[in-house]
């Protein structure tokens, strides 16, 4: 079954080391990250230690820091870093000519809570 | 603006002092005439009392004394000393001196952190100048 890429924005739409919010209708926001490489990554906005905005957080490396209590999350994956457990909702993301393309399948679907 | 150590600096409006002025480097309180500013305090673990420093009755007044205090504290302070530590090596006579009796030093000094301090930009109103990228602030839609 092929993905159904949604165009969301160009990838200089979103400041680097920093990210845009996208809202969705019902469901939570997502962030979506610009690394130092120019790499796109995008995450539910969601901290999944106390649902911090990620969107509001230092981007370095591959990670995040949540603005609320310094977890450091990998963007790849979702993940919090060891010593700290927990993931958030990750969404795959597509760039292609500068665009940025979410699937959207994953942004209408109902959202499921990773533990 | 470059400093031996962080400074923290408050403004409150009135007596009621919510922003705790009496425990900042650099306090002000507004009062009924004009306006108070304290020095020296210090907030965290060893809390310390900001020390009385002046009764001003503008808030230009304001600027130019406090920015000669720290404009002093940057010239003479030492690495990683915090105003409170400054002003017990040096006294609070001292500072006075410099910064309430000598008015043209203290004109000279509050002239040097302007200087200092010339073509910075303000991040809170002058976004393109200080590199703030301002769509970080409007959401996207799908």
């Amino acid at each position: 079954m092929s993905k159904q890429w949604k165009a969301i924005c160009s990838v200089a739409d979103i400041p680097v080391l920093g990210s845009r919010v996208l809202k969705r209708a019902t469901q939570p926001d997502v962030a979506i990250f610009r690394n130092s490489e120019d790499g796109v990554f995008a995450l539910l906005d969601r901290c999944p230690h106390k649902g911090g905005p990620l969107s509001q957080g230092i981007v370095f490396g591959e990670r995040v820091a949540c603005p609320l209590h310094n977890w450091n999350i990998e963007l790849q994956s979702g993940c919090a870093v060891a010593p700290d457990e927990g993931c958030t909702q990750k969404f795959s993301v597509k760039v292609e000519d500068g665009q940025v393309y979410l699937d959207a399948a994953e942004l209408n679907a109902v959202e499921a809570e990773v533990a | 603006m470059y400093s031996p150590h962080k400074v923290k600096i408050a403004v409150s409006g009135c007596p009621r002092n919510c922003a705790e002025s009496g425990i900042k480097d650099v306090g002000v309180i507004g009062v009924d005439s004009g306006w108070e500013i304290y020095i020296g305090g210090n907030g965290g673990i060893k809390t310390e009392v900001a020390h009385f420093f002046a009764k001003l009755k503008t808030h230009e007044e304001v600027l130019e004394y406090a920015g000669a205090f720290l404009q002093l504290y940057r010239e003479e302070g030492w690495y990683l000393e915090r105003t409170v530590h400054y002003l017990a090596r040096v006294g609070l006579e001292h500072v006075k001196k410099k910064v309430l009796e000598d008015h043209a030093g203290r004109k000279a000094l509050y002239e040097r952190l302007l200087f200092s301090l010339d073509g910075l930009p303000d991040p809170w109103h002058e976004f393109d100048k200080a590199h703030v990228d301002a769509r970080q602030f409007t959401p996207l839609t799908a």
